[in-house]
């Protein structure tokens, strides 16, 4: 062979082989995993979960944020960006299922599945636990000015007469409203099956109730304008709330909390399964559990996490006497209370 | 001599004004007219008369279509009552200090509705000024209810629409040929003649158009009257929020959406007539 044509050929094999070589070596571009979620203090769950997720597992997190229903609907609808994960309250993912949206989940991937309070794992209805994991308790408590009223113990003391005029509870439109509903027929003896007495309850403590709020910023600006001195909230209000210059205590009721989760769920076609997996173990794991709850974002689900007993996310003591809703009781039930609410209540 | 121009360039003249017609047509036939027919399949593909019949049947529509439209009514009339008079007298001050009352009526424009609700809810409540004011008057006892209520629904929704009745109003005014007012005065005409007689006739197209920015925008909307009169005093809006949001019944929500739209039209088409026929 000539030499010529050797060294000619002895560099294309060299040029080659580096050419191979970095683009083996070149830094790959990272997985996208798309999270569909409200949004709300965005920064601290960047910090607390989503930054050590990318890190550790090499991929980019994209967020489309909304409000439930939007974003129910945007997925019903197929809007792009489709979800890989999508974070709703158990109603609504209970509507997802039903609509054929969501992908069943493998436990079996999930290694802190174990660690979720045992209240949680044996209260959870198959066909959602199926189909999302919890990641956050809303357990619904009494928030009232200490320095300007008696201790109270339960939701029958809305009816004391002290508060009348200086209340608010949530609309039935609200995520609460219906929770609310449930814990006034449990204190006047119904059930989450027997809601009237709750509806005669409400009805005749009407008069007494300022507004009907559906917000949750609602309630903030009701007690610091002092139009409000008591008022039905969910656990992740206690935060603001309790930044507020004023004497409001928390209670959880004697008669029991009246609890819902949010839930963390895979979506129908995600070509990242076993990532969105990782991603929800790695979001119940008791560190990401821990740091959010420090960060102020959301109460635990995972039992391991340890917080001092005056935290707002120390949700121990709602769990030994709490009363959950199966949301296919809500799905079934929401139009027709919805309806008598307005009627009765609200009207 | 002026020659005759070619039906050809007749034709290019034509065509060129209708190329600048083409982008306000083309988004006008999408988003509105082509938003309202994606509306219309929204409520029901093969029973939308039924879907619109559930709906009027339904107590809570009912109370809440009355409510938006006692509301709206009730902010057009109080807007055309404080905007007629003021607009008159503006129109007879000097051209800097009239661009400085129309500035002035259009500043809280500029604000947004929330902080403006918010604003409102400060005054009427509990603790706020008007209940302050009456018990350091010794009018009241004890504080007396305004805020949630339709009342200050209504209070907060003039605030915004008002301006909207004042610009187009004193814009009319100020075409009248100041003439025919000079004219009315030197035959003896009072002011409120003048006003009765020459300047409320000769306004009304700029009236028309004041009344049915405010009467649509009374009956739509959303963010004032949820905030100054809660859920007690529910309007339609806050209906078709209550749709998507708690029963995700986009179809329910669509119909009351095209209920006023057509219930605004309607209204709009009525007072036109009613002033066509007193000219």
């Amino acid at each position: 062979m000539n030499r010529g044509v050797l060294i000619v050929v002895l560099v294309v094999i060299l040029v080659g082989l580096v050419g191979v070589y970095y683009y083996q070596t070149r830094p790959r571009p990272p997985a996208t995993l798309v999270l569909s979620h409200w949004g709300f203090v965005w920064d601290e769950i960047d910090a607390a979960a989503i930054e050590p997720f990318e890190q550790e597992h090499n991929v980019e997190v994209v967020l489309v944020a909304g409000r439930t229903a939007e974003r129910l609907t945007m997925l019903r609808e197929g809007a792009e960006p489709i979800p890989d994960v999508i974070f709703l309250p158990d109603y609504y993912t209970y509507q997802a299922v039903q609509d054929d949206l969501l992908e069943k989940i493998d436990k079996s991937k999930l290694s802190n599945y174990g660690k979720l309070f045992s209240f949680i794992r044996e209260q959870l209805p198959a066909n959602v636990a199926d189909y999302g994991v919890p990641h956050t308790p809303q357990d619904l408590a009494l928030a009232y000015r200490s320095d300007l009223h008696d201790p109270i113990t339960g939701w029958t003391d809305l009816w004391r007469g002290d508060f009348a005029d200086y209340m608010t509870i949530p609309s039935i439109t609200a995520t609460s409203g219906p929770m609310t509903l449930i814990a006034a027929s449990i204190a006047h003896g119904g059930s989450i099956d027997d809601v009237e007495p709750g509806f005669s309850a409400l009805e005749d403590l009407s008069e007494d109730i300022l507004t009907f709020y559906t917000s949750s910023a609602e309630p903030v600006s009701l007690f610091e304008r002092e139009e409000i001195h008591i008022c039905p909230v969910l656990r992740y209000q206690w935060g603001t709330l309790s930044q507020l210059n004023m004497s409001i205590e928390f209670v959880i009721p004697e008669e029991g909390s009246v609890i819902e989760f949010n839930l963390i769920s895979i979506v129908k076609g995600s070509q990242n399964v076993d990532l969105a997996h990782e991603l929800i173990d790695f979001w119940i794991s008791t560190e990401v559990q821990r740091d959010l709850a420090l960060a102020g974002v959301d109460a635990p689900v995972n039992s391991e996490v340890q917080l001092a007993s005056d935290h707002v996310f120390y949700v121990k003591p709602a769990f030994d006497n709490a009363i959950y809703v199966n949301p296919a009781i809500l799905a079934d039930n929401l139009e027709s209370w919805s309806d008598e609410w307005k009627e009765s209540i609200e009207g | 001599m002026k020659g005759r121009r070619s039906p050809l360039l007749f034709l290019r003249d034509k065509l060129r004004r209708f190329v600048l017609l083409v982008p306000p047509l083309t988004f006008l036939l999408v988003f509105v007219i082509g938003a309202i027919v994606f509306m219309v399949l929204y409520v029901g593909t093969g029973n939308v008369g039924q879907a619109f019949l559930k709906l009027i049947e339904d107590g809570g529509f009912q109370s809440a279509y009355l409510r938006t439209l006692r509301m709206a009514v009730v902010v057009a009339v109080s807007c055309s009552v404080m905007a007629y008079p003021t607009a008159f007298y503006a129109l007879h001050l000097p051209q800097r200090m009239r661009s400085l009352v129309r500035s002035l009526i259009f500043l809280p424009v500029m604000i947004n509705p929330i902080v403006r609700g918010y604003g409102w809810m400060i005054i009427l409540g509990r603790k706020g000024m008007v209940n302050s004011i009456l018990s350091g008057l010794g009018l009241v006892d004890s504080p007396i209810k305004l805020l949630y209520t339709e009342l200050a629904a209504e209070v907060g929704l003039i605030e915004l629409f008002l301006p909207f009745m004042f610009i187009p109003l004193l814009g009319a005014m100020e075409n009248i040929n100041e003439e025919v007012i000079l004219a009315a005065r030197s035959l003896g005409a009072g002011t409120l003649r003048v006003f009765t007689d020459i300047v409320m006739p000769l306004s009304v197209k700029g009236y028309l158009l004041g009344l049915v920015t405010v009467l649509a925008g009374g009956f739509s909307a959303f963010v004032t009257p949820s905030l100054l009169g809660g859920m007690r005093n529910r309007t339609l809006s806050m209906l078709i929020y209550e749709f998507i949001e708690l029963r995700l019944n986009w179809s329910a929500a669509a119909a009351i959406a095209l209920v006023i739209m057509t219930t605004v039209l309607t209204v709009t088409w009525l007072v036109g007539m009613l002033i066509k026929r007193r000219r």
